[in-house]
């Protein structure tokens, strides 16, 4: 059904061919002639990927712009819908009539962003083009943030051009005159689509869409995303299925020169730590500081963020008011005063995670300063690409590493970028003639980059879905089949499942007898709705927040709110401990209300809030690369200033065992006191290892009733037991063994404990939980609950819920990466087993001795594990 | 390794045998204690379109069941929120009940006293129609003074060693120090034991380990005493 009559030629049935010249404009287009004497008029040339979407977006096609920096992509999404509008500004069909008058013309285009930072600067630029080009439109941003009259304003009329994030958007749509009010949209346009990708978030925008689709099924889609190593899977998942539109992958421009050098210590721990903060380069990072106009110090964690700025601040009291610190935890106000602040060139320097990896680029910043390794390759392109965006100015990138062996972690990315920018030419050439050509012919090299794998099935969007469309207007089971099997997520959803889906939000579950006064929605006649309004009014309330974990404000006692904080961090604290947080040190007063109280305080800080996030595990390509850099060293081939700088570890590592070869497994046995230790290098991330560690641990309990204590690290993981082991080679690869590989594991111990957490987002999707929205009314208190209740309940006497095996799939997915888990024991079944009995840790085992110390995974039962406890209290207490 | 599922308690003269089920056995008097059943929070849920299975109610009520099959009481004391609010009491709930009471009458003698809780206060007029005598804290019994929240001990019984306060209300756990694990447990605070719920569909709140000489945590049918540290030395002294 197409009630606009649009001009645009995908309504003719001539469409043209794909081998065009897609840089050139379209003939006889107006509207592009304007834009681009606009361009002009900025004394700006439109990039030629820009032309590219603007001419996809007139032939009605769906579009993916990605490029791994650089800017203007904002406008080559734009442009599209505004050439449109300047082609024929007259066309009815722009027009809403009020009393016969031209009103605002409708909703036309829907700018879909992840972070609600970003859409202040969205606003700005779209506005500011609109208004340049004399163009009738109204632009309004709607997130969590924007105030009760202006959400109020927009259900009865919406701007025409909303900037939203998905979970605003849902929330229109879960008004029944979301169908009157979308039905004139044009273009959707998805910003930072790679950040969604592969999130339960990504879903949720994926279900949005297929909901426009319904209502407006003439809008086209353009998705802007970094370039990932699955791109075209990310344009799929975009288009979603069987909407029979043609789409494409455009590349933005990429010449900008990276130059990237790293920050040699001048003297290399012999035993590299794991987890230190880097501390010792300050005074290096000051120099750099120094000498640039404006620097972005990225970190990996919300920790280290602190940390530096404190450190910066303490060695250079002169800097006060002109650095700054900036992370995903902080009060939105003041995040905003610093990316003010940043973008009028006020700053130095700002201390920042990778909450200011997206989003409009400063053009002050001329350097970009990464502590600690980036994890992966993509992440250190996009992180260098935010600075030198002056004309003629390259991106510089200055790596401060944390401990010594991260400078291997550079050297394997330096060498992946090398491979990288040959292979971008190979991309230009094949595309977009023959897409296909790349993905046979160059899979090897385009594959250093990064995927983003998109979520399939999860069921906990799909209750959450199914209910807010039964809020929007009754549906039948067809209808929603039909609707639901357009996203890429669900296209191959069984009926199984679904069904299992409405039973839950109409029964409870699947036993009828277990929830005899659950109501959620109503089925009358073969039609879902919810009629009950106290069921809307929660589920609007908890669909708004963003699926995370779950966080307490950090408030003054006078009110003043300075950000929020993982809840499972701040219970742990007592009131009387000192922290560090927003560049304060603060102490905790009280817990009240949901919300932490804090007192700026003079005291040394005894804690730094650990949050959750930031601890990624290595990317596989940039683990794969080590292993190839570390085989290098072993052969004595050794390159670039990273390596140089780590000849006297590989010689010691190499006296003392040796440097891990392609092809080899190697394992470290030793003693520390009276434990047996054993280190395993795989080099396949954190996750896997610890993945491994659980592994490992179970099947030794099972075989030989040892009890082991894992750590593990990005490089490789170690267990200890006070009962003496002596493995041999095959004994070793008895352990890797990839039969039963899963049962196992969700068998080891910590299983359990993890899929509970796990549950806590799954729980919070699917409505079984209320989050603390700061500032929101909760229910009341004789309903609160935490997942964990919810978990255990199901387990014990509703085990077929599906939302359950949904977390265990997610458990291994996630927290154990199980695929990348499988290849690694496949290569190690491929390896042959090298045993080597060092005398002591190995500057590789350091770490993980170091880690064993922090965190420990026992298996013991309760009383050894208190009498452990015990032990040590009286040793510390003597 | 070798699980106990009962710790005896020692305070004065006071004995009492605490359980992994998570009640409390005075031989002396022959009663059972247990606190925090908020029986008939799966209804309220429910109602809320919040799917908590029926189950959750039964198995409380069989956990119950089997105590008071073993141990014949001559006694229960509640000590408070014995059911979770008006809003629990349904038609499936009110029927569950009728025949828990029923089969209690024909299996024994035993007397039923609630410690009223704050969540009783709001279902009165539903609980005075069960066969219970409810009670409002603080209530002497025996060597004990019973109340729902620990605040609603009288001062005078806090220097005397030999009463001992017991509560609920807070559902005290424990975080192990070696993995996170939140463990429900009796704490021993001062002269006032304070008990887990006795539900599992119930939150855990951390205990202040300032206040607290002991607790005795319950894992899995498991139950075992630590003394934190900071009152290491006087307890190791007390149980040697």
């Amino acid at each position: 059904m197409n009630r606009t009559k649009s001009s645009r030629s995908k309504m003719t049935s001539e469409r043209r061919p794909l081998d065009d010249d897609l840089g050139q404009r379209p003939a006889n287009s107006q509207g592009i002639e304007k834009l681009e004497s606009w361009f002009s008029r900025q004394s700006w040339s439109p990039f030629s990927f820009q032309r590219e979407c603007w001419a996809s977006y007139l032939a009605g096609e769906d579009t993916l712009l990605h490029s791994s920096t650089g800017s203007g992509k904002t406008l080559a999404a734009w442009g599209g819908p505004l050439a449109e509008f300047l082609n024929d500004p007259d066309e009815q069909s722009h027009w809403t009539r009020k009393r016969g008058k031209p009103a605002v013309p409708p909703l036309t285009v829907l700018w879909i962003t992840p972070l609600r930072s970003l859409s202040a600067d969205t606003e700005s630029t779209l506005t500011q083009t609109v208004e340049d080009l004399q163009i009738p439109w109204t632009i309004q941003r709607r997130t969590g943030d924007s105030s009760a009259s202006v959400k109020a304003s927009q259900r009865k009329q919406l701007p025409t051009a909303l900037i939203t994030t998905p979970e605003s958007l849902l929330l229109l749509l879960s008004y029944p005159e979301s169908k009157v009010n979308f039905q004139y949209l044009k273009a959707v346009v998805v910003d930072e689509w790679h950040e969604l990708l592969g999130t339960k978030r990504g879903v949720q925008t994926e279900l949005a869409l297929a909901r426009l689709n319904k209502i407006a099924s003439q809008a086209t889609r353009c998705g802007l995303s970094a370039t990932l190593g699955n791109t075209q899977q990310a344009l799929e998942v975009l288009s979603g299925v069987g909407r029979n539109r043609r789409s494409r992958c455009v590349r933005g421009e990429s010449s900008k020169k990276i130059e990237i050098r790293s920050c040699i210590p001048k003297q290399v721990d012999r035993f590299p730590w794991a987890g230190h903060l880097g501390l010792t380069m300050v005074s290096q990072v000051i120099e750099a500081v120094e000498a640039a106009r404006s620097t972005l110090v990225f970190t990996n964690t919300r920790n280290q963020t602190e940390q530096w700025y404190r450190q910066l601040l303490h060695a250079r009291p002169d800097w006060s008011g002109i650095i700054a610190l900036h992370h995903g935890s902080l009060d939105s106000e003041v995040r905003r005063w610093v990316e003010d602040a940043l973008r009028d060139g006020k700053l130095k320097c700002v201390v920042c995670t990778s909450s200011l990896d997206l989003g409009v680029d400063y053009s002050a910043v001329d350097q970009v300063i990464q502590v600690g390794s980036p994890k992966g390759v993509a992440r250190l392109l996009q992180r260098a690409g935010r600075s030198g965006h002056s004309p003629g100015e390259a991106s510089k990138l200055l790596f401060v590493p944390t401990h010594a062996f991260e400078l291997i972690e550079l050297s394997a990315a330096r060498t992946i970028m090398a491979n990288l920018s040959s292979t971008v030419d190979l991309v230009k050439r094949s595309e977009p003639n023959e897409p296909s050509l790349i993905s046979e012919n160059a899979t090897t090299k385009v594959s250093v980059l990064e995927s983003k794998d998109p979520i399939l099935n999860p069921l906990d969007c799909l209750t959450q879905h199914a209910i807010t469309l039964a809020l929007a207007d009754a549906y039948t089971r067809q209808e929603l089949m039909d609707e639901i099997k357009q996203t890429f997520a669900y296209k191959d959803l069984v009926d199984e499942d679904l069904d299992w889906a409405l039973r839950y939000i109409v029964h409870g579950g699947d036993s009828l007898a277990a929830y005899p006064d659950f109501h959620r929605v109503t089925l009358e006649e073969g039609r879902y709705q919810v009629t009950n309004a106290r069921v809307a009014r929660m589920h609007r309330m908890a669909m708004g927040t963003i699926a995370g974990d779950i966080v307490m404000q950090v408030k003054y006692a006078s009110g003043k709110t300075l950000g929020t904080v993982e809840e499972s961090y701040i219970t742990r604290l007592k009131p009387g401990d000192c922290f560090q947080f927003a560049g304060k040190t603060l102490e905790l007063m009280m817990i009240r209300e949901g919300a932490a109280i804090v007192k700026k305080t003079n005291k040394q800080p005894n804690t730094t809030p650990r949050w959750g996030g930031g601890r990624m595990p290595l990317s596989s390509q940039l683990a794969a690369e080590i292993r190839e850099q570390l085989d290098k060293a072993a052969r004595g081939v050794i390159q670039g200033e990273e390596m140089e700088c780590l000849k006297p570890i590989f010689e010691l590592q190499e006296k003392r065992s040796m440097i891990p070869r392609q092809g080899i497994l190697l394992v470290e046995s030793f003693r520390i006191k009276k434990d047996f230790c054993f280190c395993i290098y795989p080099f396949e991330g954190r996750l896997v290892h610890e993945g491994l560690g659980a592994l490992v641990s179970w099947r030794f309990a099972e075989s030989r009733g040892i009890t082991l204590s894992i750590a593990a690290n990005d490089y490789g993981f170690m267990f200890q037991s006070k009962e003496e082991i002596v493995l041999d080679q095959q004994e070793v690869s008895g352990l890797f063994e990839a039969d039963y590989l899963v049962e196992h594991l969700l068998k080891s111990m910590n299983a359990t404990e993890l899929a509970k957490r796990q549950f806590r987002e799954i729980a919070r999707i699917a409505g079984l939980v209320h989050p603390g929205i700061p500032g929101q009314t909760k229910p009341g208190r004789h309903l609160q609950a935490s997942a964990n209740m919810f978990y255990d309940a199901f387990r014990q006497f509703d085990p077929t819920n599906k939302l359950l095996a949904q977390a265990d799939r997610e458990l291994l997915d996630n927290q154990f990466e199980i695929n990348r888990m499988r290849q690694a024991l496949e290569r190690i079944a491929q390896s042959s087993i090298q045993i080597s009995k060092p005398g002591g840790p190995t500057p590789l085992a350091f770490p993980l001795v170091v880690e064993q110390l922090r965190q420990r995974l026992s298996s013991d039962s309760l009383e050894d594990r208190i009498r452990k406890l015990q032990t040590q209290l009286e040793v510390e207490s003597r | 390794m070798a699980t106990t599922a009962t710790q005896l308690l020692k305070y004065g003269s006071i004995e009492l045998e605490l359980h992994a089920e998570k009640s409390a056995w005075h031989a002396g008097t022959e009663t059972l204690f247990c606190s925090d059943l908020h029986w008939g929070k799966e209804a309220t849920f429910q109602r809320a379109s919040l799917p908590v299975p029926v189950q959750s109610l039964d198995s409380i009520l069989n956990r119950l069941s089997a105590l008071l099959e073993r141990l014949r009481p001559k006694r229960v004391i509640v000590l408070g929120d014995m059911v979770h609010g008006t809003s629990s009491f349904s038609d499936t709930f009110r029927e569950t009940m009728r025949q828990f009471w029923e089969k209690r009458s024909r299996e024994s003698e035993c007397s039923w006293i609630l410690v009223e809780g704050n969540h009783d206060r709001r279902a009165k007029s539903e609980l005075q129609r069960w066969p219970i005598r409810i009670v409002r804290p603080p209530w002497r019994f025996e060597d004990f003074v019973c109340v729902h929240d620990p605040m609603e001990l009288p001062t005078f019984a806090a220097s005397q060693l030999d009463f001992l306060g017991l509560a609920g209300h807070l559902h005290p756990a424990f975080s192990m120090p070696d993995n996170g694990e939140k463990l429900a447990c009796f704490a021993l605070q001062r002269n006032v034991l304070v008990f887990p719920a006795f539900s599992d569909f119930t939150g855990r709140n951390l205990i202040d380990l300032k206040e607290t000489q002991s607790v005795f945590l319950i894992r899995q049918g498991e139950i075992a005493r630590y003394s934190p540290a900071t009152t290491l030395k006087s307890q190791t002294h007390a149980s040697s």
